[in-house]
């Protein structure tokens, strides 16, 4: 379901970024393409050993965002996933640091010192990066989308099947642990008692929920398999997304720039 | 031991094998191994060494696994059995029920516990190790990158090697049969077990940092008389007792001592969780995920704890808990399912009780199946 923000309610995925209307100069990267990116923006910001790489990181997730026309979705979910997290880190750092030497302030049982500050920083600038990174890629490529992508490129529907499925089967799942509750605290089951109330609580909702999902499994398996799932060659694609020239170099680039980040530490080499 | 048994132990022999040479040789290499400082219990320059030490070995053992079954038989039949239709059907639902679980009903019932790897070993347990890798990495990957809020984590792809062992071994402890029922044990069959697992428990508990720290003062406790260090410390220690008691009473009523192999399995999956998450929340989330257990955290390293030092600590406590939880609920699913529905599965004949495998006259299940 699209909002009037250009983003989809909670839960629902994302309208796929296909581009404005054009030629090829204005085709957006391909959702492989995409996945690379995303995933080496995710490995410099966690390898990174100072605060200019997270933060080069994490300008341009929002570039590439606003490129898309997402910017507003995908600035409010990087909020939203990394605030609670992000906050909690930089408290815990900020305000419990007993290695720091240099004291900058006591606040009541706790000591703000320079090293603690400069860890809780990075470390936040770290999880803010992170956080853009796969909001801006949830939000501009819907799993279909990579999924028709990597099966045109030659990856088995057996292979890229769990992906797609996975992603459906979400919103199912939790309808159908939501509804187990629901239906056990009918019977009783108490999920506001102590501890201990609680944790009696866990088996009587996941075990029929694991047994629902072998049901389901079943006439899933019944369905694919009389539509030849296993039947081996390949798949025709219907809706398969083009890619630009130089989008190859462009992921080896990205590739070689994770490994460089990742040894030329271990070289002496100093990364800001 | 026919032709095929023999080859399968030579399989599985080299990849042990393979596996802990890896782990020392990434551990040696990294050249951090040796004594802690002399002020505390825990070698933290070496903890970064151990997830990828762990991880490149698990990688290394499946591959070893089968390049000598393509060499022995010609293909590698045992890890593409694993991935039958029903399985590739299991996988995806077990990822969304993953992260449902993990998302909801740890928030909805409020207790420290992770429980996002039950549909992780339930499909390792029925698949197989490498059924069960699939879906751990699967799982945490997509968390993180695919699905939408509210069901998106930014955090949880850094532990998508965590999640490939905890399915790998699940799988690995299934094909052992550690899951098979052993209904209505008695006498020393009941007896000895029991006390091998408890007494297992003990040592393990033994070697906690939180025992540890609430039972010694010499150096190599922290702050041993940290008053915050001690109570956690007896906190952890009578979590051991009750967890023992529990076990105890728990094979007493049931008469299955396959509960008692499961709990062991389950712990025992959850310290290598935690060797390989501890460094990863220290060093890139500043010891921090967003659960209740950050409040433990924080006061180990209010109590001086180091940062390394305290979400181990923190990770060894919640993680056990947690895996043992998860194998023992996983084991009551199965526990739940009827033996024909287990044997659709790659690994069912390792899941079905000795006495339900022949019928009175003798045939085995496997002849009509």
């Amino acid at each position: 379901m699209a909002l009037t923000d250009g983003t989809t309610a909670p839960g629902q995925p994302p309208r796929p970024w296909t581009g404005p209307a054009g030629g090829p100069r204005s085709r957006p990267p391909s959702p492989l393409t995409r996945l690379v990116a995303a995933l080496a923006g995710t490995s410099i910001a966690i390898v990174a050993g100072g605060l200019a790489l997270p933060l080069l990181v994490l300008a341009v997730a929002l570039a590439a965002a606003a490129a898309a026309g997402r910017l507003r979705g995908v600035a409010r979910d990087a909020l939203l996933l990394a605030l609670p997290i992000g906050v909690a880190s930089a408290a815990l750092n900020l305000l419990i640091h007993p290695e720091g030497v240099t004291t900058l302030a006591v606040v009541g049982p706790f000591r703000v010192t320079a090293e603690g500050a400069r860890f809780a920083a990075l470390t936040l600038a770290r999880i803010a990066a992170v956080a853009a990174v796969v909001a801006a890629f949830a939000r501009t490529t819907p799993p279909d989308l990579l999924v028709a992508d990597l099966t045109r490129r030659g990856l088995p529907p057996r292979a890229t099947f769990p992906v797609a499925a996975a992603a459906a089967a979400l919103p199912a799942a939790a309808a159908r642990v939501r509804a187990i509750a629901d239906a056990q605290r009918m019977r009783g089951l108490d999920t506001e008692g102590s501890v201990r109330r609680r944790l009696r609580g866990v088996v009587p909702v996941i075990i029929p929920a694991l047994l629902g999902t072998l049901e389901e499994a079943e006439s899933r398996t019944l369905a694919l398999e009389s539509r030849a799932f296993a039947r081996p060659g390949p798949r025709t694609v219907l809706r398969a997304p083009a890619e630009a020239r130089g989008e190859r170099a462009l992921r080896v680039a990205l590739v070689a720039l994770v490994i460089a980040v990742v040894l030329l530490p271990a070289a002496g080499v100093r990364i800001p | 031991m026919d032709r095929s048994a023999r080859q399968g132990r030579t399989r599985v022999i080299a990849a042990i094998a393979v596996f802990l040479v890896v782990v020392a040789g990434v551990i040696a290499a990294t050249a951090v191994v040796g004594p802690p400082a002399a002020d505390s219990w825990y070698n933290a320059a070496a903890a970064g060494a151990w997830p990828v030490a762990i991880t490149l070995a698990a990688i290394a053992a499946t591959l070893v696994y089968a390049l000598i079954e393509k060499a022995q038989t010609g293909a590698v039949a045992s890890l593409a059995r694993q991935l039958t239709t029903r399985t590739l059907v299991l996988i995806p639902l077990a990822i969304a029920f993953n992260v449902v679980l993990g998302a909801t009903i740890g928030q909805s019932l409020r207790i420290p516990l992770y429980l996002d790897m039950v549909g992780t070993v339930f499909v390792a347990v029925l698949a197989g190790p490498f059924a069960g890798a699939v879906t751990g990495i699967l799982t945490l990957l997509s968390w993180s990158y695919l699905f939408p809020p509210p069901f998106q984590s930014p955090t949880a792809a850094a532990f998508s090697a965590t999640a490939m062992v905890v399915g790998l071994l699940a799988g690995s402890f299934s094909v052992a049969g550690v899951f098979r029922p052993r209904p209505r044990s008695s006498g020393i069959g009941l007896a000895v077990p029991a006390l091998l697992s408890i007494g297992l428990l003990g040592l393990m508990a033994l070697g906690s940092p939180f025992v540890t720290w609430a039972t010694s003062g010499d150096s190599i406790a922290p702050a041993s008389d940290d008053r915050i260090l001690l109570v956690f410390g007896w906190i952890g220690l009578l979590l051991v007792v009750a967890a023992g008691v529990g076990l105890l009473g728990f094979l007493i009523l049931r008469r299955d001592v396959s509960v008692a192999y499961v709990v062991l399995a389950g712990i025992a999956t959850g310290i290598v969780a935690a060797v390989m998450s501890a460094p990863i929340v220290a060093t890139v989330f500043g010891g921090v995920t967003g659960g209740g257990t950050d409040l433990v955290v924080a006061a180990l390293r209010q109590g001086g704890a180091g940062l390394q030092e305290a979400v181990l600590g923190q990770s060894l406590v919640s993680d056990t808990v947690d895996k043992a939880v998860t194998f023992l609920v996983v084991y009551l699913a199965l526990a739940a399912m009827s033996a024909r529905m287990k044997a659709r599965f790659p690994r069912g004949d390792d899941l079905i009780e000795d006495s339900a495998r022949l019928d009175p006259a003798g045939v085995s299940l496997g002849a009509w199946r």
